[in-house]
């Protein structure tokens, strides 16, 4: 049975009495310029959740909204079940800035210790989980030299500790692999996943699609501050499905029916083409069906996988409005 | 209950962590941005330049063969002054170089940011710097001042009157400063921060001396100038307490040394600056609170 995307979405939600975040027509406003318009969201416990959007749909602020760094217009948000006003909402909660700025006179292991002692982690275990941290990140040779010292993969390394330093349920991460290497990234996703093992809920802001495409569990795209579209990701890209249709006689009450089995892409020089984003192939023979029974004359029906890319463009693509908010 | 007493006992003990694990991380910065050493090194020249002063003038009183009088006090007491006047200037400038980058320098450069996620009010961040620039300055200026008493008291054997008073002035007077930028730094840009409080300094230094010269001058339009002044930025009339407290009493009934003053200072005063600059440590506390990083 052909499903819409939609109600995938419903289906694959978990439903948890606290959520890890839960936003209600959350708004911020620059003075006339709106950085983010009404965004309602729900992030369920132990999910890695992918934050997806052009340059300035509002991610970075609706992440310092959710952190308590920006104060909202409107609305309202919790994390992990405590009203974001409320700094008990960040007492086991992880962030590593996208624009990551630490203190370079200290040295790696002084820095997590005041980041560990500021989230009231006992002498004893910041003395046996720092060196564990930088292990992880692997920075224990580099464990007594100042930040200021270190190149930005480094200091990213050295920052995703710090994200990682109150044993946090909830961790925010902003494109956490713009400054590293191969490697780097590979240790990232590495630890995403043995966080998600660990039931720690995961919120990542990340242009890397490929990245978020084998670590997210769920994606939701924003754009002109307003979320577009939350998806599963693994069961939408396993089935999603982009069908090419070269027809006829193409008209706009053709194309609204058509809008019934997923979402149109925009339409491209040649009039005769649609381009339709199905949730999976089982949509193929019923949108033949519906062709051949409107009288249209169907000369080619091509689908292709989708990947998060081409979702991306697809949701992103087709909205222009953030264009011009 | 007594659950209860327990949790309120460990908010606090927390709380009271945090603060001094900010005020720790502030006094390290400027020990690791070499403030500290430049700062002492210098002021330890400026000591040693003194105590050369000091030490000729001695010799200059030897040679005379005057011994202890009246007269050689009070000019031993202006030499003093001279010092630590010039002191208090550097405790003024220390105070807005290290206020500037340590509030508006972090805002600007967001490396506030991983400190104010962490789980408690902004108002611990505020305090936190405070207490650490605070315990720099009195540090600084402590040492500066008394090292500049104790080589006057070695090579003269003269110290003037009630100098541990006169030392917590002077380091108040830096405070001041230093609590104006700490509450211009939540809002202004680091240069913006650094000519707001230089400029209010300007303010209070021109309105002091104002009222000095009205003093004696018997002008009240001008007396009245620098009280206005004094109680918008009362570094200057805190310098001006000090002074009293330790000069002589011949100088400054005499009105011999330019720190005299017609009208000292009242106590009211000491008390209302340390009102003051609790009132600025909250102000700097709700405007942090409110601004978005």
């Amino acid at each position: 049975m052909c499903q819409d995307l939609g109600s995938l979405a419903q289906e694959n939600a978990l439903t948890s009495p606290s959520p890890a975040i839960e936003t209600f027509e959350l708004a911020k406003s620059y003075g006339t310029k709106a950085a983010v318009r009404g965004l309602s969201l729900r992030v369920e416990r132990s999910e890695v959740f992918g934050f997806l959007g052009p340059n300035g749909a509002g991610k970075t602020t609706t992440v310092k909204m959710l952190l308590g760094l920006v104060r909202p217009t409107s609305g309202d948000a919790t994390v992990l079940g405590r009203p974001i006003a409320s700094p008990s909402a960040r007492a086991k909660v992880g962030y590593l800035p996208e624009h990551f700025r630490f203190h370079e006179w200290l040295r790696v292991d002084e820095f997590l210790d005041v980041h560990a002692r500021l989230n009231d982690v006992s002498r004893e275990m910041r003395s046996r989980r720092i060196p564990e941290l930088l292990e992880l990140v692997g920075l224990t040779a580099a464990a007594r030299q100042q930040l200021g010292t270190y190149s930005k993969g480094m200091l990213q390394r050295a920052g995703l500790a710090q994200a990682l330093v109150s044993d946090p349920d909830l961790v925010f991460l902003d494109e956490p692999t713009s400054g590293l290497d191969p490697m780097g990234r590979r240790l990232v996703r590495d630890v995403i996943h043995r966080l998600s093992e660990r039931g720690v809920t995961v919120f990542l802001n990340s242009h890397l699609l490929s990245e978020v495409e084998v670590t997210c569990t769920r994606v939701g795209f924003i754009t002109g501050g307003q979320m577009r579209e939350v998806v599963p990701l693994a069961s939408a890209l396993n089935g999603l499905v982009r069908v090419t249709l070269r027809l006829g006689n193409v008209d706009d009450a053709l194309r609204r029916g058509l809008a019934r089995w997923g979402r149109l892409v925009e339409p491209g020089a040649d009039p005769r083409l649609v381009v339709l984003d199905v949730p999976d192939e089982e949509c193929l023979p019923e949108i033949a069906r519906w062709l051949v029974g409107q009288g249209v004359a169907l000369y080619g029906m091509a689908p292709q996988r989708l990947s998060l890319e081409d979702l991306f463009v697809s949701i992103v693509g087709s909205d222009r409005s953030w264009e011009t908010s | 209950m007594g659950d209860i007493v327990t949790t309120h006992r460990t908010t606090i003990g927390s709380g009271i962590d945090h603060v001094l694990a900010i005020a720790g991380l502030t006094i390290r910065e400027v020990w690791r941005r070499r403030f500290l050493a430049i700062a002492f090194g210098l002021g330890a020249a400026c000591v040693a330049l003194f105590g050369v002063g000091v030490h000729f003038a001695q010799l200059d009183v030897l040679r005379r063969g005057a011994g202890r009088s009246l007269i050689m006090d009070s000019a031993f007491n202006l030499m003093v002054m001279a010092g630590l006047y010039a002191e208090s200037f550097l405790g003024i400038m220390a105070a807005v170089l290290i206020a500037v980058p340590a509030m508006a320098g972090e805002t600007a450069s967001h490396t506030l940011d991983v400190l104010a996620v962490k789980p408690f009010r902004r108002a611990t961040l505020v305090v936190g710097k405070w207490l650490g620039l605070a315990c720099v300055l009195a540090l600084y200026v402590g040492a500066l001042a008394a090292g500049t008493i104790g080589v006057t008291w070695a090579l003269s054997g003269y110290v003037p009157p009630r100098p541990a008073e006169g030392v917590a002035l002077m380091a108040l007077e830096a405070i001041v400063l230093m609590s104006i930028t700490l509450l211009g730094g939540t809002r202004l840009s680091v240069v913006a921060n650094g000519a707001l409080s230089l400029g209010l300094y300007g303010l209070a230094f021109i309105g002091g001396w104002l009222e000095q010269i009205g003093g004696f001058t018997r002008s009240d339009a001008l007396v009245d100038i620098g009280i206005v002044t004094s109680l918008l930025v009362p570094s200057e009339a805190i310098w001006k307490k000090a002074a009293h407290i330790m000069q002589t009493t011949v100088v400054n009934d005499l009105a011999i040394s330019p720190f005299s003053v017609a009208n000292p200072p009242s106590a009211a005063m000491v008390v209302y600056t340390v009102v003051y600059v609790a009132a600025l440590v909250v102000a700097a506390t709700y405007a942090l609170e409110r601004r978005d990083l």
